[in-house]
């Protein structure tokens, strides 16, 4: 089943696993085999310091906001070419897909220092400022922000297969378990290029009930995949 | 914390990208300022995080890491300039334009000031900062769209509530620049978004943003809104009088309420302030009982003397006597030492008050007043088979367990009266925790330049927050609130509490100078 959903994958680069240090999810981290592979693919990126590849997103962003540029880089490697992916994966990037993983990282740069624990993890993070380049672009190309791009959700990523990933369930397993109109919402608008307008009038939905049921739908998703992450990390310990 | 906030679909529109370009500062700003929001964004932002940790990640070009590094090499050379000292936070600071006029905008009526961060002509929307004195009103003006604020230092008011740093305010649109029309749309908890359509304008000690239509500012001088340019004010736990002093200023007031007419022996407490307003209420201060041409005679919670209740009689005086129990216990426990063959060490200012009432009575063979080791050096213990320790009230016993230490190792059967009154050492700890506070910026201690304890809280106070001796608000100087947020107050055992009131007003009402302005997005 695993080579099944990995061969519908459209990434050029095949499966990679997530990065092994997590701070908000220690339990996650450590998977030998994961850790190795994802050291692999890196290898051929650029040498970094062995003592810096320990540290915790978070960690690392705490070097980056002292200005130590091998933090930064460290930073780059564990996020870039997923960042990039996703950028890729919206197709409405018209090529300037690499611009925007520039700005994405220029502002990682910048607002390391404001990063704080509550924010929630890293990636999270990463993913508001993501969103936030992408729109920009959008909006330069086309200040009407016609939105016409519908999110294509076949495109969308499979999860790593790791050890223990077959208990975890994927953000895709996530999306999946939601109600249908909940679901549609969240594809179109929070993880594709829709505008929340847009998405309104295609749902035929009242812009208000739009965005509470979406944030309704986060809110669960968040809540499966935290309680998928925990037994997961159970199983891992086993 | 700040209490008013975002509403959650402005919230959702960020974590995915979708506010407004003008508006992402003032929600970054409010995030900084309120973990609440921080962790609402985080959670909001979490499956998308996920979506990105599972993303395969392919390998990028290696030019883009080339790229990247030439560009944080300019990065070096980006510094925002700003006006002086403006308080923005740093993830707000991030989302600036490259480059920003380093100009006010104005100064527009009554010394308000505001400052152009940024205008985006397509949506016809305006970022800006602005500052107004205290107790200044911002000119009134208009937005045709929506105006959302986030007060970045000193607070507001307006007729739709208080504001104060961090406070989120969301102003819906006016037409017409009545100052009426210009309220938000909602003081309760969270304001209520009409979605990120079009805002307008500034208006306060607050930093403003405005989405949307234009905006124009009009220095005419109309009262938009009433600007209380507030600093937040935190007491310690603990502070000033102690809970004797307080019983007995609350006797005395009353007596005088009353319609009597009496004097008081010796200062309430060391503090002309106090004396004075003892004898506007008709409570004169006498420094001996012979002095007194009133019917009654108070004694200070300080205590006096058994004598000085004869000698009250004697001269046909009534007593109103409030005297703190823990004095009493003192005096108590002193005779009863006496009695029992100790000899007495009282550990404080001979001096003082109410140490001379411990000891006027008494043989002077029959006790000491020691105040350092050096002194207890020079008394020949050998000469005592037993001791007991007393300690002044308004002391902090902990401090001088040095020369408690050293009368007993020459006496071994010395013993240490348990009538400990803790009030000073209170202080102390309230005082230490306040400094430590994170939410405290700076404290001001209140008290006599000459009063120990209150040069004794400073000392604490300065080792964790910049912190200032005063004596009342006029020693206030407006330099010392450039940045500041919070101000924490304690006060010396002697100082009333009516100082305190005074110098909290004052410090509200200060204007926050330079660095201490409102940031309006």
């Amino acid at each position: 089943m695993t080579t099944a959903i990995a061969q519908q994958l459209p990434w050029p680069g095949g499966l990679v696993p997530r990065p092994e240090a997590r701070p908000a999810r220690p339990a996650r981290r450590g998977r030998a085999g994961e850790a190795a592979a994802a050291r692999g693919k890196m290898a051929a990126f650029a040498a970094r310091p062995a003592a810096v590849s320990t540290l915790s997103d978070s960690a690392l962003l705490a070097q980056i906001a002292a200005g130590d540029r091998a933090a930064f880089q460290e930073l780059y490697e564990r996020y870039g070419g997923k960042v990039l992916s996703y950028v890729r994966m919206l197709g409405r990037d018209g090529g300037a897909s690499e611009d925007v993983v520039q700005e994405v990282f220029l502002a990682v740069w910048r607002k390391a220092a404001s990063y704080r624990p509550e924010r929630g993890d890293v990636p999270g993070w990463l993913y508001t400022i993501t969103r936030n380049k992408l729109v920009d672009l959008w909006r330069r190309r086309d200040p009407a922000e016609s939105g016409e791009e519908e999110f294509d959700f076949a495109r969308m990523p499979e999860p790593s297969r790791g050890l223990g990933s077959e208990l975890r369930l994927s953000v895709h397993q996530a999306l999946a378990e939601l109600k249908e109109d909940q679901r549609r919402a969240v594809e179109m608008a929070y993880f594709g290029g829709l505008t929340y307008e847009e998405t309104a009038r295609r749902l035929d939905l009242p812009l208000g009930t739009l965005k509470s049921r979406i944030r309704t739908a986060l809110m669960t998703m968040r809540a499966r995949l935290q309680e998928r992450g925990e037994a997961t990390s159970e199983a891992n310990h086993a | 914390m700040p209490e008013m906030h975002p509403d959650p679909a402005l919230l959702l529109e960020h974590a995915s990208g979708r506010l407004a370009h003008h508006l992402r500062p003032i929600v970054e700003a409010h995030a900084d300022l309120c973990p609440e929001c921080r962790a609402a964004l985080g959670e909001l932002a979490a499956p998308g995080g996920e979506l990105l940790a599972e993303a395969p990640g392919e390998a990028p070009p290696p030019e883009l890491w080339a790229r990247l590094q030439a560009a944080l090499e300019g990065e070096r050379r980006r510094v925002p300039r700003l006006p002086a000292g403006a308080p923005l936070p740093p993830s707000a600071l991030a989302e600036l334009p490259d480059r920003v006029q380093a100009t006010w905008g104005g100064i527009l009526a009554r010394g308000a000031r505001f400052f152009v961060l940024d205008r985006d002509e397509r949506s016809d929307s305006l970022l800006a900062l602005a500052h107004m004195p205290g107790g200044r009103r911002f000119p009134r003006h208009t937005h045709h769209g929506f105006e959302h604020a986030v007060v970045l230092a000193g607070g507001y008011e307006d007729e739709s509530g208080s504001y104060d740093v961090g406070d989120f305010a969301v102003y819906p649109p006016d037409s017409d620049p009545r100052p009426s029309q210009g309220r938000p749309a909602g003081s309760s908890s969270r304001s209520r978004d009409r979605s990120a359509s079009t805002a307008g304008a500034v208006s306060s000690n607050a930093s403003q943003e405005a989405e949307g239509s234009a905006q124009r500012i009009h220095a005419r001088g109309g009262a938009f809104a009433r600007i209380r340019a507030t600093m937040r004010v935190k007491r310690a736990a603990k502070y000033g009088f102690c809970a004797g002093v307080r019983i007995a200023d609350r006797k005395v007031k009353k007596f005088a309420r009353e319609g009597h007419r009496g004097a008081i022996l010796g200062q309430v407490v060391h503090n002309e302030r106090v004396v004075d307003e003892m004898r506007r209420l008709g409570v004169a201060t006498v420094d001996a009982l012979e002095q007194a041409s009133e019917d009654t005679i108070v004694f200070s919670a300080h205590g006096v003397p058994p004598s000085f209740h004869d000698r009250a009689r004697a001269r046909g005086l009534r007593v109103l006597d409030t005297t703190c129990p823990f004095v009493y216990d003192i005096h108590d426990e002193a005779a009863a030492a006496l009695a029992d063959g100790a000899h007495l060490v009282f550990i404080g200012d001979p001096r003082h008050r109410e140490v001379i009432g411990y000891t006027h009575d008494l043989d002077p063979e029959s006790f000491h007043v020691l105040l350092g080791v050096e002194e207890a050096r020079e008394v020949d213990w050998s000469r005592y088979a037993k001791v007991k320790i007393f300690y002044q009230t308004t002391l902090n016993a902990e401090e001088f367990e040095e020369l408690a230490r050293y009368i007993e190792s020459r006496v071994p059967t010395t013993r240490r009266a348990d009538t400990i009154c803790y009030a000073t050492k209170e202080n102390q700890d309230a005082a230490r925790e306040l400094a430590r506070d994170p939410e405290v910026d700076l404290i001001l201690v209140i008290g006599g330049r000459a009063s120990a304890n209150t040069r004794h809280l400073w000392e604490i106070c300065r080792r964790d927050k910049p912190s200032h001796l005063i004596q009342g608000a006029d020693d206030l100087d407006p330099a010392w609130f450039a940045g500041v947020a919070t101000v924490g107050l304690t006060a010396g055992a002697s100082t009333p509490d009516y100082v305190v009131d005074e110098v909290e007003r004052a410090v509200r009402e200060m204007a926050p100078v330079a660095a201490g302005e409102a940031v309006a997005r």
